[in-house]
């Protein structure tokens, strides 16, 4: 699942922020948010997350603005820019483009169910690292 | 006969009136009725100009003056004047017997209607008149054309900007509904999908969250429709006189919920007052203005109420403790769709809920305010004109 990942929903409309999180929580994910794109970037400089949530209509500025600079933050080693999804109403193609462009790695549109996002985080993510079983069957 | 001189001086004085006329004309309508009136007295003749009937372009009728009549034969040589683009009447090779002479005006992208000329006392018209004519009907032409390239060009610019608008606006009040609706959807979804493995509280919170998502939706969708009804005119005013805090208190139960939040504070309002209003309209007018009130302040701050009134009528006014409105945004707080330049912004709201109000204030006499308060804040202000004492009215009518 999403055990201990830690993941960053940046977006300023509180009844989405408390939805998420108590999904993410429950299925073992660290939640963190910021309601503003500035609060959003420092505190992914500072988190290193995993994935990223990223609405587009933040109070201070554009989403897409800050997107750029999320995918530039580099964690963990070998070292890789947290796995960003934008989740907002706008559904012109236009947004999708700019969005895809600038290096998101998947696009939601709002109303959503929250499986539509489990499996697009996990799906992100990968398979869970298999490190652990090769040490076993090495022994 | 007209003397060289002065027929060079009517020439250029004829164009030139043309000029001055057409280019300060704002409408076609407005520039053929001058140049017909000013040509007439300048040149001694009568004057007509003949447009093609928009309905039917192969017809061409006089257009100015209205209602001049044309016997038969002259409306022959009109015809052929327009059909075949070429000079009749007196003094042309074409005359089937008409005092008229007829010009074609033809601009670079077409035809475009016909000058006709009637000489006055045994004028004649020789070749230079003539030259004189076609002057004067090519330069009509074309500064109608201009005029009607103009005016389809500022057609075009008011239909994108129409168009601009629109698309703003579907996009604004589409944000508007699907904000609430993805709290509603993703709430529910969680609770309908991992609520086994919520907490009892956790999962009640879910179902309040989406309750009040949804009473949030209800609140626009109702704004949108008013607003809508307000301008086909189709909301019918009930008046009748109402008490004042009766109102007050009726918004503030309604409001409650949401208010439980913020300290709100009632400052005298006066018993027995009562005001000449549609109470259900002002209702929605002071629940918008404290709705507004609730979603632009931070929680815990206060919000005042107060009545006051005189000569003028009875006021209310609506005071929170945020930030105030921005100065540059104070004069189009009422515009329609004022919030709309923000396309997502924190707060939900369609920007219609102030128009509405001013909207409703309006229609019943009265109007609506926004200030700044001088110790902070926003304050909207609204006036019901027609207030009584109660008690008066009733002692009135014991007598």
């Amino acid at each position: 699942m999403l055990r201990n990942k830690q993941i960053l929903v940046i977006d300023d409309t509180p009844s989405i922020l408390s939805f998420l999180q108590v999904s993410l929580e429950v299925l073992g994910a660290k939640f963190y948010k910021a309601q503003t794109a500035s609060y959003g970037l420092a505190l992914c400089e500072q988190l290193h997350p995993d994935v990223v949530i990223l609405d587009l209509g933040l109070p201070d500025k554009e989403g897409l603005n800050i997107l750029p600079a999320l995918k530039r933050i580099q964690a963990h080693s070998p070292a890789h820019p947290p796995i960003v999804i934008v989740l907002t109403v706008r559904n012109e193609a236009k947004y999708y483009e700019m969005a895809m462009d600038m290096g998101a790695d998947a696009y939601l549109t709002k109303p959503f169910n929250v499986e539509e996002l489990i499996d697009l985080i996990q799906q992100k993510l990968g398979p869970p690292p298999t490190g652990h079983l090769k040490l076993v069957s090495n022994g | 006969m007209l003397k060289k001189a002065a027929r060079r001086e009517l020439s250029t004085q004829a164009l030139f009136t043309l000029y001055r006329i057409t280019a300060n004309a704002f409408t076609r309508q407005q520039a053929l009725e001058k140049l017909q009136r000013t040509l007439s007295r300048m040149l001694e003749m009568d004057v007509a100009f003949f447009l093609p009937s928009v309905m039917k372009p192969e017809r061409i009728d006089a257009a100015f003056p209205t209602g001049l009549s044309l016997f038969d034969n002259d409306c022959k040589a009109l015809d052929v004047c327009w059909n075949e683009m070429k000079t009749t009447g007196v003094a042309a090779p074409f005359n089937p017997g008409t005092d008229w002479r007829f010009e074609p005006m033809l601009a670079s992208s077409g035809e475009v209607g016909v000058l006709g000329v009637r000489p006055r006392h045994g004028q004649s018209l020789d070749p230079w008149y003539g030259r004189l004519l076609t002057a004067i009907a090519d330069q009509t032409a074309s500064a109608l054309e201009h005029m009607e390239l103009e005016r389809s060009m500022e057609a075009t610019r008011i239909r994108e900007e129409r168009e601009k608008l629109r698309s703003m606006l579907l996009s604004s009040v589409s944000h508007d509904l699907k904000t609430p609706l993805a709290g509603i959807i993703g709430s529910l979804s969680v609770h309908n999908t991992m609520g086994g493995r919520l907490t009892p509280e956790r999962r009640d919170a879910l179902l309040e969250t989406a309750l009040e998502e949804a009473h949030r939706l209800d609140s626009f969708i109702t704004n949108i429709l008013d607003m809508t009804r307000l301008e086909s005119g189709k909301i019918e005013f009930h008046y009748e006189w109402h008490d004042v805090s009766s109102i007050i208190r009726q918004v503030v139960k309604r409001l409650q919920h949401r208010l439980r939040k913020y300290q709100l504070v009632v400052h005298s309002i006066p018993e027995n007052i009562e005001v000449y209003m549609d109470m259900v309209m002002t209702g929605q007018v002071l629940q918008n203005l404290l709705d507004n009130a609730c979603k632009y302040t931070p929680p815990g701050t206060a919000i005042d109420i107060t009545s006051r009134r005189n000569e003028e009528g009875l006021f209310i006014d609506v005071h929170d403790h945020g930030e105030g409105l921005p100065s540059d945004k104070l004069a189009h707080v009422f515009d329609k769709y004022a919030r709309i330049q923000k396309e997502d912004s924190q707060v939900a709201g369609t920007g219609l809920g102030l128009a509405i109000c001013k909207s409703v204030m309006e229609a019943q006499g009265g109007w609506i305010t926004a200030a700044n308060h001088p110790q902070g804040g926003a304050i909207f202000t609204i006036c019901l004109p027609r207030w009584r004492k109660a008690e008066t009215v009733k002692h009135a009518a014991m007598i």
